[in-house]
């Protein structure tokens, strides 16, 4: 299980670094890609269409994501780790909530969720820039912003599909719950 | 009965020690933000300036596999471009011949006031265009000196200082405010003076540009140093589009910045500039 845990610190380190770096230079419109909110949500989400229990495994998700997205950033350590804990909460109790058909990880589940936990993201940061930085807010819905979230759809639907073929993360096989 | 409430107890309990924990861990955290981050870009810097290296030669591959007609027409417009600067300097060499000795003073009193050290830009943070570069406190880098690269193209000052790296607020930012002058073709004219916003995403418009002033498409915008953190005669970039209405007291425009993050791979930050107060009128 520790190999696991392993695995998610170097997964999201190289990510970072990726994204910050090499991808920097694939901008459009000035948006690149989140990778490690990707690959954040995307575990997240193949692990509650397992089991809609708030794990140990999550708040690890949440909080070493979360610390590499505050350690390639300039805020605070903990505004990332807050935010990605809320979206994984959201995550589980909208799939404890949603009708289970047949098919246990349907795209018309993951991309609405995942749009609205990308506009969760911006609106939150945007807040925390303004109270903790004293930055004035914003958060603007215009048209770099809709580009922004298709580009960053577009490759959380690519590894969506690569999950779902090769059955990759489909949850802990022992739950340790952490809540009831 | 007893066991279901037993049970909450136990799960409460479980979330309060939770929360504690999360909470004083981000706390020692937060208190050495500074040393971490520090080390940590220090560890990183060697894979990421190999990775932001990669990242250029890559993206300028692409652009030019999907690009290649775009790149004809530039290069007609660059070529049209240049037969029309050549044409501007051979009427403007006059006024220059008399103005020589006076511009070699003002320039060597400029260099005069800067101190420059070469930094390396590593990663670009795209939420809120800033890019972290490899030099700190260490090297004498201190809070808003302006970051420039070999053409004197401004791209932003600095926003947070380590002991080793460094992180720039690029002129796109959205809480970026930059005084410019207007480049007139007449040197005999009173300057137009603007404010270059960032408005995020790596753009910027240029705002507060009194109505009555003739700016028109191609005009060169530079740093005017009134606000005192960069020195004046910075490119910053050019105005695409104008933006006039009868209804708003100020015009507006549309601006290619001057700085691309594809071509960062050098800057410098001026260490030691020396604000220059305007001569009074």
């Amino acid at each position: 299980m520790w190999i696991k845990f392993l695995f998610f610190i170097i997964f999201f380190y190289f990510l970072g670094v990726v994204q910050n770096s090499f991808f920097a230079h694939f901008n459009i419109l000035g948006i690149t890609p989140n990778f490690i909110l990707i690959f954040f949500f995307l575990f997240t989400f193949f692990a509650a269409s397992k089991n809609a229990i708030f794990s140990w495994q999550d708040l690890f998700l949440s909080i070493t994501a979360g610390l590499f997205l505050d350690m390639f950033s300039y805020d605070y350590f903990g505004v990332h780790i807050i935010l990605l804990l809320i979206i994984s909460f959201f995550v589980k109790k909208s799939f404890s909530l949603l009708r289970e058909g047949q098919e246990r990880q349907p795209i018309a589940y993951f991309v609405p969720l995942f749009i609205l936990s990308l506009i969760f993201y911006s609106l939150f940061l945007s807040l925390s820039s303004y109270f903790f930085e004293g930055l004035h807010f914003s958060f603007n819905f215009n048209w770099a912003y809709f580009v922004g979230i298709i580009y960053n759809l577009a490759f959380a639907v690519l590894f969506f599909y690569i999950f779902k073929k090769n059955k990759l993360f489909s949850g802990p096989s022992r739950q340790l719950k952490l809540l009831p | 009965m007893d066991i279901p409430l037993n049970k909450q107890k136990i799960a409460l309990s479980k979330i309060l020690i939770g929360v504690v924990v999360l909470f004083l861990f981000l706390l020692v955290l937060n208190l050495f933000q500074k040393q971490i981050k520090n080390y940590f870009y220090l560890l990183s810097s060697p894979i990421e300036k190999k990775l932001w290296s990669a990242g250029v030669d890559s993206s300028v591959f692409f652009t030019s596999l999907f690009n290649s007609n775009g790149i004809a027409q530039e290069n007609e417009n660059l070529k049209s471009e240049n037969q029309e600067l050549l044409d501007k300097i051979s009427s403007l060499q006059d006024a220059a011949r008399e103005n020589q000795a006076i511009k070699e003073a003002t320039a060597n009193n400029q260099d005069k006031n800067f101190k420059l050290v070469l930094v390396e830009s590593m990663g670009l943070d795209t939420n809120n265009d800033i890019i972290s570069i490899n030099k700190g406190s260490a090297d004498g880098i201190s809070l808003n000196m302006a970051v420039i690269n070999s053409q004197n193209v401004l791209f932003g000052k600095i926003f947070k200082v380590y002991k080793n790296f460094s992180e720039v607020i690029l002129i796109s930012n959205e809480n970026s405010v930059l005084d410019v002058k207007i480049q007139q073709d007449d040197p005999a004219k009173a300057p137009i003076h603007g404010v270059i916003k960032g408005k995020g995403n790596l753009g910027v418009y240029l705002d507060l540009v009194p109505t009555d002033s003739e700016i028109k498409s191609g005009d060169i915008l530079i740093t005017s140093a009134l606000e005192g953190i960069f020195p004046k005669d910075l490119l910053v970039g050019k105005i695409i589009l104008k933006n006039k209405s009868d209804l708003k007291p100020f015009q507006t425009a549309e601006i290619e910045p001057f700085y691309n993050i594809k071509n960062t791979d050098k800057l410098f930050v001026i260490l030691d500039y020396k604000k220059e107060i305007p001569a009074a009128k």
